[in-house]
């Protein structure tokens, strides 16, 4: 391998995986910059920003060398692309145990051996006599029924052998576990140990025993119990070396049976090794029915027999192989980031180690193929098999007397034998953590597939939490609860079988019956898998109903949503009983407009919230009904953060009603706009440009009735305004139209009949056409433009009876109780914006602030605004998740920074680039991939590309980045590229500013964990508006303003309990007169300060319903300055070393704010001492 | 030179409304521009009207102008529509006081003390009131911008039909020099003097003598060209000493051994005389 960039060697040696995410993406980088084109930026390097490493001639045209040659090779046939090579072996240097610790580990393994053999032995006594055991120590393990017949005594291990991941070389860090079996003396074992438990009883004894000679021992740091992969029926022990190698490595000591002790014909799915009259206490019904079979029971005995001929298999395949071996630590980080491979029924990595050993004896793997082609055909293979119905065996002979696969499929969901054909490695996994890890290897071949992202990053660097990956997320707890629901579901042969764990028999039992209830709305439904907990040797076992809580995600089906109606068979065919059992009292019959009687179930909900929030009636009801848990153990997860965008006074919607009702109404009216007669020119389009009309205002706006007498008024402009002596009125923000002129389509006969002044601007509209000297006058065309909206309120007026008011600029049009702001524009206008004309004469092109502005307004925006309309039509939760994120970032007081569109982008970018997750189908999951994306993506070397419609291409995406990287010291901090604004990044051209932006960054990374915490609390969130309130610390002056006059004073977060009456009535009735538009006191404050003050401080404000305006001096204008007439803003000249110097006089700055803002601000308080100069 | 002296703020009688700081400024010179004017530099909420109450104790105040900067020249600015120029965002701005004799000017220079901007019988709105009755301004009458707008246009019609008229008359007709106007109305139109029009002919004319130019030609040339590429790095496909170049080895893309293999000019012999516009080039050794 060629030298790699020195920043990236020199950050690979860290151990954290966070790190080395970092670091990761430092080379990924760098690599791709160099792939795309040699070329050096201009400017001074910025800090932070990736550089190409500068090579001198020579190095840069040396000869490679044979192995370069070589490896160049072997890139081309085993890897992707070279960069993914380079990611690949930087993840696995990472993750590979280095020899220096492997040998401190081996050093420790001999130590533990030589201890674990030297323990000494017991006398003989009853299973049931345990007076012998010393006190520190309790027997790890529920004895439940406790009289068992055997006896038991210890004896030194016969064998200890090293088995597992370990010896393999492939185990991954962090958490370095080596497994050892200890496998105890035969004399210890008796005849019909295999029955009721006595094995594992013994197998408890055996470690109580070791646990309280080990602990004695100085060697150890601690010594614990824990469970084998979660089952509590067998506990193993773990070792820990004491001192600084604590946290080096995890020893696990299992006991096991001498080879060969258990019969393994006794031991099939089908057979019985518990028997009830044991366990339950009394004798099977006399009717002769058999006893149940025990398949969980008798696998994990299995288990425990052939753990060392499992590991020889896996070394005799991966063997030498590297390939393989990388592959199968690929495999386990990819679990791992997925949170798969953890808990009882866990897909861990002895399962995909077995797996990929599955795959080479398939001939699907070959031995010389790299890790990342491992990787590829193991996801290949999960991604289209399917274990629960066409299981898979490593066993090779076709003996008879082996059990066939479906006696297996019987007992099991999920069917994987190993080698010996008895043991069903997935016994323990459960058909939705199959669901889910197919799922998961459906989402990851996809990516893989599609080229167009960073894979690798996605695909093993980003962690998939499940409150981050489903949509909805529940809790059960308490967990005691499933004991009695285990009881309702008549489910003892299950607790027979698990040894009497309630949780996995419920969860057995509960899943497939919500799948089945939640049907078509579900598209996976996942479980969280009780964690391996870890106790002290001299403390009880941890109960059942310890281990955590339950919790269940669902990942929604978008389309399934909507439907309120349970559609069941017609009423008297045989399945109607089936569909009234299932449902119970919520079956009804309903008779259908085809005529047909059928049963079926329908769920209250009116608004897109409530739908979306039906999952959760249907799991409670269904969880109440069948398995008889109350509602009060379910705590669902899907709808908490609606609170936040609904309306103050709607709490039964989240807007996204009012949004659509908004629509509707701008759709008439552009209707009206088209039908229009008595134009001189016939509109060529009219496009909505207002966040409403893209679904992504925070409030949508309602319907304004004013009451007339909270108003002046103004007679014969018909409009109302403000009065002095009332609290400010509501606040409506016209939505604004756009409505571009098309050439003249003109009716000739009626336009001869216009008054003059139509006649006039039709005039002067065809000689904009028509030649080459006139457009360069941009006034002309504004004054046009006037007439143009002059007579548009007019038709409006005469034609259709909408009250309107004319400016210069834009129409007011009051329908409906909704204002729409009317701009007419001329498509050429920003063109001629653009002319400049050079003293000699020549025409140049030059972009002009106003004519970039004039085209973002005219062209852009209205592009954007059906584009993410069209989003929301395809993603219904798209709504809830940019309203939520914009109302986060103006809840921090940011939302001046960062523009609408902005936040919009980032939003759909969560829906058209959701890798490695799917499209969010509800606002809560949206907002914390949001957080998730803004706290993680690096914008300093990466455009976001919202690839909106899919308009851009591979090739075309690889030219954007690397004009990007060419052109990255002009562009703003935070660029977006959209298909239709490919360089300029047009809506972060003004902000956010590096430090806004950095700001949004903490306030991110801060937000999510503690959010998601508080999702993940079984106990309820708490408060969930806590990560809405922002910091007000940092600020150095606060204003605090009069509630009377903030007209969005009930919209705040923490929403008042009183606020002003804002002139509205509350029944509709006719309004004639225009209302106040647009007056907000705080926003005309703002602007006001920022005028006078933006150049010595910054102003922070929530625009909706904040009381505060936080205020952060500017560093640099304290910097004292030389005298100067321009230079006198807001200063006062002090005499400094014989100089006249201008510093901020804060003094009369502070009093300035309380003048500017008289009666709105309540009070300004000076709150740090930063500012003395 | 320019000094500056603060004067803080003092609260008016008890009870009445707050006085507001004015900071002002005062020229060592005196007179500005024409000797009647003064410059006080203004803080946002102050008024052209209460500026000149200010001042009417040192002399009668002419007119009061408040710009965004300051501004040494006497600017004649057109009057502004309030229709099509938004009023700004009121922030500092510098007002110049022009008195009606220069005394006034001299007297204000020795004003003592601070001057109170909002009293209690002329009151300066700011907050609410202010907002409330900006936007009770801001609700325009929509004929007086039809009227506007009207006399606007009639205007410029009127000038637009004068100088196509001057146009046309002109036309063709030669100036005291001899030279004709050539416009694009003309009968013979002619390109537009555009920067885009220029860079395509530039162009086009680069073309046509990069085509004319022969390179290869001699064999002292074809030599030289050989020399040259021998010196050059190797083609690219053997160069991977870069880390990120591991990717499949790329296209191979000629050899470096001869030119045989690259693309050639076109080769043409030179036509005698001057060809073109320019001619062709070539080498002086031709004629030697």
């Amino acid at each position: 391998m060629g030298p790699a960039p020195a920043g990236a060697q020199d950050r690979g040696g860290a151990g954290e995986p966070e790190v080395m995410e970092l670091a990761l993406e430092g080379t990924g980088k760098e690599g791709k910059k160099e792939s795309s084109k040699k070329h050096t930026l201009s400017g001074s390097p910025v800090e932070g920003l990736l550089q190409p490493v500068k090579l001198s001639q020579a190095e840069l045209y040396k000869e490679p060398t044979n192995e370069e040659l070589n490896r160049l090779r072997e890139t081309e046939s085993l890897f992707h692309s070279s960069l993914l090579r380079l990611q690949v072996e930087e993840l696995l240097k990472e993750v590979r145990l280095p020899e220096k610790k492997k040998e401190r580990i081996d050093a420790f393994l001999r130590e533990v051996n030589q201890r674990v053999l030297r323990v000494p032995s017991t006398p003989k006594r009853e299973l049931t006599d345990q007076t012998w055991l010393p006190a520190g120590v309790r027997v790890p393990l529920h004895q439940v029924p406790y009289t068992v017949k055997g006896c038991f005594c210890f004896l030194p291990p016969s064998q200890v052998t090293v088995v597992g991941s370990y010896l393999l070389g492939t185990c991954v860090r962090p958490d370095i576990n080596v497994d050892m079996a200890v496998t105890m003396p035969r004399e210890i074992l008796q005849d019909k140990d295999g029955l009721n438990q006595r094995y594992f009883r013994k197998r408890a004894l055996y470690l109580a025993h070791l646990a309280h000679h080990l602990s004695q021992d100085p060697l150890f740091g601690s010594v614990h119990f824990s469970y084998t992969n979660g089952c509590h029926l067998k506990p193993s022990l773990l070792l820990r070396p004491r001192g600084k190698d604590e946290r080096l490595v995890t020893v696990r000591l299992h006991p096991c049976p001498p080879p060969d002790f258990f019969r393994p014909c006794r031991l099939l799915p089908s057979k019985n090794n518990v028997r009830s009259a044991w366990y339950r206490g009394q004798s099977p019904p006399g009717d002769g029915s058999p006893e149940p079979p025990t398949p969980h029971y008798n696998t994990w005995v299995l288990q425990d027999m052939t753990l060392e001929s499992h590991v020889q298999l896996l070394s005799t395949v991966l063997g030498s192989a590297f390939g393989l071996k990388d592959g199968v630590a690929l495999l386990k980080v990819w679990l791992r980031q997925r949170e798969l491979d953890k808990g009882l029924g866990g897909f861990s990595g002895f399962l995909v180690s077995m797996l990929v050993a599955f795959l080479v004896s398939t001939r699907k793997i070959h031995t010389t193929m790299s890790g990342y082609q491992v990787l590829r055909s193991a996801l290949q293979f999960l991604a289209t098999t399917d274990l629960t119905v066409n299981g898979i065996s490593l066993c090779l002979s076709s003996d008879p007397s082996l059990p066939a696969l479906a006696d297996f499929h019987q007992a099991f969901p999920v069917v994987f034998l190993d080698s010996s054909g008895y043991l069903n490695l997935c016994a323990d996994v459960t058909a939705s953590t199959y669901h889910q890890v197919q799922h998961e290897a459906r989402l990851s071949m996809a990516l893989l597939d599609s080229r167009t992202d960073d894979g690798f990053q996605l695909l093993l660097m980003t962690p998939k939490p499940m409150i981050r990956a489903f949509d909805h997320v529940l809790h059960l707890h308490p967990l005691s609860r499933l004991q009695a629901a285990c009881h309702r579901l008549k489910l003892w042969p299950e607790l027979q079988d698990l040894g009497g764990d309630y949780v996995s028999a419920a969860l057995g039992a509960l899943t497939p019956l919500l799948e089945q209830g939640l049907g078509s709305r579900l598209h996976l439904l996942a479980h969280s898998r009780p964690p391996v907990s870890e106790w002290d040797i001299s403390q009880d076992p941890p109960k059942h109903r310890d281990s955590g809580t339950l919790t269940l995600g669902l990942l929604l089906r978008p389309e399934g949503l909507t439907s309120v109606l349970e559609l069941g068979p017609e009423a008297n065919q045989p399945e109607a009983a089936d569909f009234r059992q299932f449902w119970g009292s919520r079956s009804e019959l309903r008779r259908f407009q085809d005529g047909a009687i059928r049963e079926a179930v329908v769920w209250e909900a009116a608004s897109m919230a409530q739908k979306r929030l039906i999952p959760h009636q249907v799991v409670t009801h269904l969880l109440a009904l069948h398995a008889n848990i109350p509602d009060t153990c379910v705590h669902y997860v899907g709808g908490l953060l609606d609170a936040l965008i609904q309306s103050p006074k709607e709490t039964s919607s989240t807007g996204e009603e009012a949004l659509a009702a908004a629509v509707r109404c701008y759709d008439d009216l552009s209707r009206l706009l088209w039908g229009l007669e008595g134009l001189p020119l016939t509109v060529s389009a009219v496009q909505g440009a207002h966040p409403v009309l893209r679904y992504t205002e925070v409030f949508p706006p309602t319907p304004v009735r004013p009451a007339y007498s909270f108003y002046e008024h103004l007679r014969d402009r018909a409009s109302l305004l403000p009065r002095p002596d009332k609290p400010c009125p509501a606040y409506v923000e016209p939505m604004t139209g756009e409505e571009p002129l098309r050439k003249d389509e003109r009716n000739p006969s009626h336009s001869m009949s216009q008054s003059r002044d139509l006649l006039l601007f039709f005039l002067v509209v065809c000689h904009l056409e028509g030649s080459g000297q006139w457009p360069q006058d941009a006034e002309a065309i504004r004054r046009v433009r006037a007439a143009f909206q002059l007579r548009l309120a007019e038709l409006l007026m005469q034609q259709h009876g909408l009250r309107c008011r004319a400016t210069a600029t834009h129409t007011d049009v009051l329908k409906d109780g909704f204002v729409f702001r009317i701009r007419v524009a001329y498509q050429r206008e920003p063109q001629i914006l653009r002319e400049m004309r050079s003293p000699e004469g020549m025409i140049s092109l030059r972009d002009t602030p106003a004519s970039i502005h004039l085209e973002r307004d005219t062209r852009h925006l209205p592009l954007l605004t059906s584009a993410l309309h069209g989003l929301q039509q395809q993603h219904p939760a798209f709504s809830g998740v940019a309203r939520l994120a914009k109302r986060w970032v103006r809840a921090q007081l940011l939302g001046e920074g960062l523009s609408d569109e902005s936040l919009d982008l980032v939003v759909a970018a969560l829906f058209l680039h959701p890798e490695p997750f799917t499209p969010p189908s509800s606002p809560q999951v949206g907002f914390l991939r949001f957080l998730f994306l803004i706290s993680t993506f690096d914008w300093r070397n990466n455009p976001l590309i919202v690839n909106l419609n899919n308009e851009l291409t591979v090739e075309e995406q690889a030219e954007i980045r690397s004009g990007f990287l060419a052109a990255r010291t002009q562009l703003p901090v935070m660029v977006i590229v959209t298909p239709q604004d490919r360089k300029n990044s047009v809506w972060t051209q003004d902000g956010p500013s590096p430090q806004i932006l950095q700001q949004l960054v903490v306030l991110a990374a801060e937000a999510l964990p503690v959010l998601e915490k508080q999702l993940m609390d079984p106990q309820g969130p708490g408060d969930i508006r806590t990560v809405f309130r922002p910091p007000l610390d940092m600020y150095d002056v606060l204003i605090r303003l009069s509630p009377r006059h903030i007209p969005r004073h009930r919209q705040a977060v923490d929403s008042p309990a009183a606020s002003f009456c804002r002139g509205l009535l509350s029944e509709p009735g006719p309004c004639s007169l225009m209302p106040v538009l647009g007056y907000d006191p705080p926003q005309l404050y703002l602007a006001q300060l920022r005028e006078a003050f933006g150049d010595l401080a910054l102003f922070f404000y929530d625009q909706h319903g904040g009381e505060v305006i936080g205020v952060l001096w500017k560093p640099t204008s304290f910097q004292p300055q030389p005298f100067k007439a321009s230079n006198t803003k807001g200063r006062m000249v002090m005499s400094r070393g014989g100089e006249l110097v201008m510093v901020p006089n804060v003094e009369a700055i502070l009093e300035d704010f309380a003048i500017l803002g008289e009666g709105l601000v309540q009070a300004v308080e000076a709150r740090s001492e930063r500012w003395t100069v | 030179m320019e000094t500056r002296a603060r004067s803080r703020r003092r609260t008016a009688t008890p009870g009445g409304p707050r006085g507001f700081r004015l900071a002002r400024w005062r020229r060592a010179g005196g007179s500005v521009g024409r000797g009647t004017r003064s410059r006080g530099f203004r803080a946002p909420q102050v008024t052209q009207e209460c500026l000149s109450r200010l001042f009417s104790p040192c002399g009668a105040v002419q007119s009061v102008e408040l710009q965004e900067k300051p501004d040494l020249g006497d600017s004649p600015k057109e009057p502004k529509s309030k229709f099509f120029d938004p009023t700004p965002v009121p922030g500092f701005q510098v007002a110049y006081v022009v008195f009606q004799k220069p005394a006034g000017v001299s007297a204000a220079i020795v004003l003592k003390g601070p001057l109170v901007v909002s009293t209690e019988s002329h009151p300066v709105k700011s907050g609410i009131h202010k907002w409330i009755s900006n936007y009770v301004d801001s609700v325009l009458d929509p004929e007086t911008l039809r009227v506007e707008v009207d006399t606007f246009m009639e205007a410029y019609d009127k000038r637009i039909a004068e100088e196509e008229a001057k146009a046309k008359e002109e036309e063709g007709v030669p100036d005291e020099e001899g030279w004709v106007k050539v416009t694009r109305r003309g009968r013979r139109p002619v390109l537009p003097r555009t920067e885009a029009a220029s860079l395509r002919v530039l162009e086009k004319e680069r073309q046509k003598r990069a085509r004319k130019e022969l390179l290869n030609f001699y064999a002292w040339q074809h030599r030289e060209t050989k020399m040259e590429r021998k010196g050059a790095p190797p083609a690219p496909g053997l160069q991977p000493h870069f880390p990120w170049r591991l990717g499949p080895v790329h296209e191979a893309q000629g050899c470096c051994c001869c030119c045989r293999c690259q693309p050639q000019p076109e080769r043409r012999a030179p036509r005698g005389g001057p060809g073109g516009v320019l001619g062709h080039r070539l080498p002086d050794r031709l004629w030697s």
